[in-house]
């Protein structure tokens, strides 16, 4: 029996680290990273305490591309977020033109958002939030050099709640700092601009 | 079935198949916000175990599994079914019977089992009783306000006997937490207090319990519901969320067991406690008739969720306007310039694809490519696209990818460029990217001849095999390198070699009592033999014949047992459902060293094959021919498929050698299950681990197996699997 066991954790043991080391004649031509363009933004998990910079990779209308080091990353339109990548349980698409336009505005109102999600079959799904969008005065901040205004979307939707925030750049015409839902599994995702002394310190990816 | 120790051979095969096409994904750091992700290949336990971190409690029902694996009380069964496509492995040890039940929700309605159980001294002191044994349970109503859910169970119902029994049972819930469960038994579940068989009305034929037939293997529907009844019941509560009671009447008596002196019940009355120790794993004592304790665990996962989410590979590289293009300094100059098809080339390679053929036409690009990465094409379509985004001239305004396959092209995907630059983040881009995407047989698009290209990789490998009565989990651990070479169009010459670090395959004494040729049964000779082994080295040809047609030509040593030359013929149109195939094989047995000599025995074995995608991820497959002992018969499989790469089956195959000259089993059997390396390391990779488990291996309906068949070739790159997985186009 005990010889039994032995070979059930030698199996588990030897099939869990099964790695293989490939490689191919002739090998594959290399790409060189993309230069960086743009200033980079620091996005956190508040829910695991991970965190990494993200530079932008990539612009298609309004809507920003970013990217980690170490693969991951995320699409924000003027601030808010449509997109994740490499998460798990990623937002595949939300549609947030309404609020974008609300914001832009800076009149406080109802949206509806539809957040799609893909399943573990492949099937893309949807489910709809209904928001309350509240939108404070302007106010000066020099941290965010200029007119800025906060506010909060309140969302219901199937079987819960949550509550995003934005700190609106009038002058900018984006969200330079917030904190946004993803799914239920992942939580809300923080995105800032990096600290001074974090950008100086770390220039790349900070480990989780 | 069962067999007693020492008499029988007695033979079950784990398969690993690390190479299922193309190589791993590159790895990400772990670093930056994202879980850590879980690196290399694994097997079930490995799935299991990860899962068991991961699987949360929404994924997974609230069944608790009984001392046979089955949803149920302690040894009694229940009506509750566990969620669709929940997968439950228990082990279990109680009263000198250790059973290892793999259990698989197939339907919403239906479920099944496969168990092994190891009865100590059954057959006399040191003999132990080792037997393999299916169930199936259909539920007929669905538990709802003021009715109880009703499920029929036939338990064992493919084998000697020592487990069987049939069930009627029913359960209700009555208060939160708190169910109910009451039923009527036949066989093993109708003899305590036993009475005549209430079906005795419908027919006399039900009053009595048949013996069954020996050799075990056969359907004993004549046994079915037969014989005296008797009823039982229990309750089980949840005290909390993890912590469950049962307590149960039995109307089992454990009559075999007592007769040979083994256990001897004592009150009709079991108990357990069950813990969720994580939502995937139960731990459970029981007492079993005032007379034994027992343990069991329970690990569970869903394939439908993979554990670390669907989500989890790399960002892909985003969509480059081409308004954008000539700021990122590729002007058309460059884009059409002498590093152009360099750039694409590393681009691609970048995200995992292969390229191929690359021509670009006035307005159109034409370009093959090769998916080495993803397990969905839809995928690698969609990231090809990105990058052609950025690397094509910005006159080129239409894309057509050519998904070639082992050198076959199979269909060319016609997207419009400015679709791409629309639709990136478009909330329904997946759906409107596929509505405005065309699809098309590739058969008539040319393939480039490949310069010669060399493929290799090295690694440990694990062998198993399992049931062996003086050892039912044999395992081999040792190195393997492999190697590819791929020149011309569609031709490849293939190897791969290895050498055993340590192990025990090598110590099975067991010899073939086969009256049949003996074309598998000598695998323990072979484990024995085979170190180093050629697994195989295989010429292959693949080319398309017409629309709708694929074929190969192979030759060589095609695999572990056999050489010789193999050729196939493919049809499956672009969205059909059903795919024919034919398969003509000349086979010679190779040495037992598995080097390079053969063996006198040879024959020409083939197939007529047919596929048939049912719907909702079921596909049947009929083969119909000559098998490797030249035997004729047809061979019928069906199998549960889920989009992310899981598949569940079972197979069964009939030839013209009769139940007896079989031998043990009276039939080639058994189920088979492919989990994606991707599923549970959230790594993208095409990489699967295809395990078949039989409960016997013998000599009758056995089957050439030739790498790279062309029905799992080729399926997943049609219009249709394609449309299936779309979802995956803008990963």
């Amino acid at each position: 029996m005990t010889r039994r066991l032995a070979a059930l954790a030698l199996l588990a043991l030897a099939a869990c680290s099964t790695t293989e080391i490939a490689g191919e004649f002739p090998s594959s031509p290399l790409v060189g990273p993309d230069a960086a363009r743009g200033a980079p933004v620091v996005a956190s998990l508040p829910a695991t305490g991970a965190s990494g910079v993200f530079r932008p990779a990539g612009r298609n209308g309004d809507v920003t591309s970013w990217r980690a080091a170490d693969g991951s990353g995320f699409a924000t339109d003027r601030g808010v977020l449509v997109t994740t990548f490499g998460l798990g349980h990623d937002l595949y698409a939300a549609d947030v033109s309404r609020l974008v336009a609300i914001l832009t505005a800076g009149r406080s109102g109802t949206v509806r958002r539809v957040h799609r999600m893909l399943d573990g079959e492949n099937n893309v799904t949807a489910e709809s939030w209904d928001c309350d969008v509240r939108v404070s005065a302007t106010r000066d901040s020099p941290s965010a050099g200029g007119r800025v205004r906060d506010v909060t979307e309140a969302c219901e939707g199937p079987g819960g709640a949550f509550e995003n925030t934005y700190l609106w750049s009038v002058s900018g015409d984006r969200a330079v700092r917030s904190e946004q839902f993803v799914s239920r599994e992942v939580g809300m995702l923080r995105i800032a601009p990096p600290a001074p002394v974090a950008t100086a310190i770390v220039p790349v990816a900070i480990g989780q | 079935m069962s067999s007693k120790g020492a008499r029988r051979q007695n033979i079950g095969q784990v398969h690993l198949v690390h190479e299922r096409r193309g190589r791993p994904g590159r790895g990400p750091a772990a670093r930056g916000w994202r879980r850590a992700a879980v690196s290399g290949g694994a097997s079930v336990l490995c799935a299991a175990a990860i899962t068991t971190s991961y699987g949360t409690a929404e994924q997974l029902s609230s069944t608790t599994y009984n001392a046979y694996g089955a949803p149920g009380l302690v040894d009694m069964p229940v009506a509750t079914m566990p969620g669709d496509a929940e997968t439950a492995i228990t082990l279990s040890r109680a009263a000198g019977t250790t059973r290892t039940t793999f259990n698989f929700q197939v339907l919403p309605r239906v479920s099944g089992s496969f168990r092994y159980s190891i009865v100590d001294d059954y057959s006399g002191p040191g003999d132990d009783l080792f037997d393999r044994s299916f169930d199936l349970r259909l539920s007929v109503l669905e538990e709802r306000t003021g009715w109880p859910g009703l499920t029929v169970g036939l338990q064992d119902f493919l084998g000697t006997g020592v487990f069987s029994g049939e069930y009627v049972v029913a359960t209700k819930t009555v208060a939160p937490g708190l169910r109910l469960t009451g039923g009527i038994g036949w066989g093993r579940f109708g003899i305590r207090n036993g009475f005549d068989n209430p079906l005795g009305i419908v027919s006399g034929a039900f009053d009595n319990r048949p013996p069954v037939a020996e050799g075990g293997g056969r359907f004993n529907a004549d046994n079915w519901f037969r014989g005296d009844a008797s009823v039982f019941g229990g309750v089980r509560y949840d005290v909390t969320d993890r912590l469950s009671l049962a307590a149960e009447y039995s109307s089992d008596t454990y009559a075999n067991e007592e007769a040979r002196g083994l256990f001897t019940p004592g009150s009709p009355f079991n108990f357990s406690v069950t813990y969720r120790a994580t939502p995937a794993i139960d731990v459970t004592a029981f007492a079993l008739h005032g007379e034994a304790f027992g343990l069991a665990a329970t690990t569970r996962f869903n394939p439908k969720h993979p554990p670390l989410g669907p989500t989890t590979g790399d960002a892909p590289p985003p969509v480059v306007p081409r308004a954008d293009l000539v700021s990122l300094g590729w002007g058309d100059a460059v884009a059409g310039g002498a590093d152009f098809r360099r750039e694409t080339a590393a681009r691609l390679a970048a995200e995992g694809i292969g390229l191929g053929r690359l021509e670009v036409d006035g307005r159109t690009a034409r370009i093959g490519i090769r998916n080495l990465r993803y397990r969905s094409d839809a995928q690698a379509v969609g990231r090809a696209a990105r990058v052609l985004t950025r690397t094509m001239p910005r006159a080129v305004d239409a894309f057509v990818l050519t998904l070639t396959e082992n050198g076959l092209p199979i269909t060319d995907v016609t997207l419009r460029r400015a679709d791409i630059e629309a639709l990136e983040f478009a909330p329904d881009g997946a759906a409107q990217s596929l509505a405005r995407a065309a699809f098309g047989d590739a058969s008539g698009t040319p393939v480039a001849a490949s310069p010669p290209r060399f493929e290799w990789a090295i690694g440990p490998y694990l062998d198993t095999e399992l049931f062996d009565p003086d050892d039912p989990l044999r395992v081999d651990v040792g190195a393997r390198l492999r190697g590819r070479l791929a020149f011309g169009t569609g031709t490849f010459l293939s190897g791969s070699v290895r050498k055993r670090v340590f192990g025990s395959l090598d110590q099975s004494t067991r010899s073939s009592n086969s009256v049949l040729p003996r074309v598998r049964s000598d695998n323990a000779i072979y484990n024995r033999e085979g170190d180093p082994a050629l697994e195989y080295l295989v010429g292959e040809q693949f080319f398309r014949p017409g629309g709708d047609l694929y074929a190969r030509v192979s030759a060589g040593y095609l695999e572990k047992m056999y050489g010789g030359v193999s050729a196939e013929v493919l049809w499956l149109p672009q969205t059909s459902d059903l795919g024919l195939g034919v398969e003509i094989n000349y086979a010679r047995q190779r040495d037992f060293d598995q080097l390079f000599g053969f063996r006198d025995y040879d024959v020409v074995t083939g197939h007529v094959s047919a596929y048939y995608d049912l719907g909702e991820g079921f596909v049947a497959q009929v083969d119909a021919g000559r098998y490797l002992a030249g035997d004729w018969g047809a061979t019928v499989a069906l199998d549960r498929e889920f989009a992310n790469g899981v598949r569940v089956g079972a197979f069964a195959t009939f030839t013209d050698v009769g139940f007896d000259d079989f031998g043990e089993g009276s039939f080639d059997k058994g189920i088979r299950v492919t989990l994606p390396v991707a599923w549970f390391t959230g790594r993208e990779s095409r990489q699967a681990l295809d395990t078949t488990i039989r409960p016997v291996l013998r000599d009758g309906g056995a089957r050439l197996s030739v790498p790279h068949r062309l029905y799992p070739t080729v399926r997943g790159a049609r219009e249709s699997d394609l449309g299936q997985d779309w979802g995956r186009f803008w990963r």
